[in-house]
């Protein structure tokens, strides 16, 4: 993925029908529509526990600075990318303002 | 103490080891990635094994190690729709006012494994009472569920099962069982309100879910290989024992030693220990053993069961014996005359034009086909 698809101030939130497992290190989740399984290990773990109410990429961003030791711009960087990636994949919604 | 006894199989006593929590030099196994992988598969250890090279996997191919993580992975993703589904099902059955517990590898999964995925089984096990079995099955009927073609039996087999494929295309089997097993010997080894009431609560499964207590989880996970397997060894019915054990307090182990030689299962159960201590190294207490011992030296009918090389017909035999007459000859009955239901299914007639009128030669031929089958060894 590399074209930004979220809009500026966007509230991202964890899509409905999809079942999460904490399983060893990782955290499975299962996409109740199609049946495919993904993992996310570490950080997208946290990530995907913020996203379970909606928030604004400097939302999460904030909380993922002030947990591991990260410079801010290549934290947001990342995390559009992924959250782009769970948008894409059904995982994640943009929600509504 | 038990001593533990060698095991001449390289590939299992690596499993083993892995299970202990020892490290297992992947060239000390002397296999291939696929074997490994397979082994882990057939085994329903693939879960137990990721985590055990989670651990420690030094050493060990990075393709081995991959592929157990993927298949384990899986079984996360297939759990979680199993979970849903079973939840689902319990909720049906209290709807319908209809008692039912949880026993076998769905309730283990769910009471004494750190993950539910890391105990994979086919099919989820329920225990009803026997004037509620019908209802339990107009209740599953109506969430979805459908008759699979069984060879049931008021002695004969005690259980039905249903099932129903979700809408991500996984296939849910439901084994209703009234009694707890196919064998009569052991059929009748707990009724249902003695387990209800020893039952706990499993929120996993939702606010209807009561699966079976720790000592009689225990008693069945000894006596279910001999009792249905011909004393089979899987190391996932190993497994099963050592957790349940890792639970037991003081008063708990010397209910279970009251409860198996009450039952007359001690040299089962003492059998069921020994393994688990030759494989896992579990410890169980030496007075336990000691009372299980002097029991077994009784000659219980169910030691029959231990012996190797038991067929069909000795099963039969041992139902037979421990039958009253009058159940002896609907035993006789339901293995010679299974339901027509259950015939025309099975010879693919069913809705078939004249298809009853073709069941006289159909019993005919299952007779003379089974007795071949039993006479050449087969069954």
């Amino acid at each position: 993925m590399s074209s930004k698809t979220l809009p500026a101030g966007a509230r991202i939130r964890a899509a409905d029908d999809i079942m999460a497992s904490a399983f060893e290190a990782e955290l499975v989740l299962l996409n109740l529509r199609d049946g495919v399984y993904y993992g996310l290990e570490g950080v997208a773990s946290r990530i995907w526990s913020l996203i379970q109410r909606p928030a604004t990429v400097a939302d999460i961003r904030d909380a993922i600075v002030a947990e591991y030791d990260v410079d801010p711009k290549r934290c947001e960087a990342d995390l559009e990318l992924l959250l782009e990636e769970l948008v894409e994949r059904g995982l994640a919604v943009v929600h509504a303002r | 103490m038990m001593p533990r006894e060698p095991n001449g199989d390289g590939l299992a006593n690596g499993l083993a080891a892995l299970l202990r929590g020892e490290r297992a030099a992947w060239p000390g196994l002397e296999t291939s990635g696929d074997a490994f992988v397979g082994a882990c598969a057939g085994q329903d250890l693939t879960g137990l094994i990721h985590r055990a090279l989670a651990a420690d996997g030094l050493g060990w191919p990075g393709d081995v190690i991959g592929r157990i993580a993927d298949q384990a992975r899986a079984q996360v993703g297939v759990e979680m729709a199993r979970t849903r589904e079973t939840i689902r099902a319990l909720e049906a059955l209290a709807a319908a006012g209809v008692p039912a517990l949880v026993f076998k590898g769905t309730a283990l999964a769910h009471t004494v494994y750190p993950h539910p995925s890391l105990r994979p089984r086919n099919d989820t096990d329920l225990l009803v009472r026997p004037a509620d079995r019908d209802s339990a099955r107009t209740a599953l009927e109506g969430a979805g569920y459908t008759a699979v073609n069984y060879c049931d039996g008021e002695v004969l087999f005690r259980q039905y099962e249903l099932q129903r494929e979700d809408t991500l295309g996984v296939v849910h089997a439901l084994d209703v069982h009234w009694g707890l097993s196919t064998q009569a010997l052991f059929a009748d080894l707990f009724d249902f309100d003695e387990l209800e009431a020893g039952s706990v609560p499993v929120p996993a499964l939702g606010d209807h879910a009561r699966a079976l207590g720790l000592v009689h989880a225990l008693l069945w996970a000894c006596v279910h290989p001999a009792m249905h397997h011909r004393n089979q060894e899987r190391l996932i019915w190993v497994y099963d024992v050592h957790l349940l054990t890792a639970r037991l307090s003081r008063s708990d182990w010397q209910r279970f030693a009251d409860s198996a030689i009450a039952k007359s299962v001690a040299a089962i159960c003492r059998h069921a220990f020994q393994r688990a201590v030759d494989r896992l190294g579990t410890p169980v207490p030496g007075d336990v053993l000691l009372r299980l011992d002097a029991a077994a030296a009784r000659r219980e009918p169910s030691a029959g069961y231990l012996e190797t090389g038991r067929r069909w017909g000795d099963e039969l035999k041992s139902s037979l014996r421990a039958l009253r007459w009058r159940d002896r000859l609907r035993l006789v009955r339901e293995v010679a005359f299974p339901a027509p239901r259950y015939m025309l299914a099975a010879y693919g007639v069913t809705g078939v034009r004249f298809g009853t009128a073709l069941l006289p030669a159909l019993y005919a031929h299952r007779g003379f086909r089974g007795l071949w089958k039993v006479l050449t060894g087969r069954k």
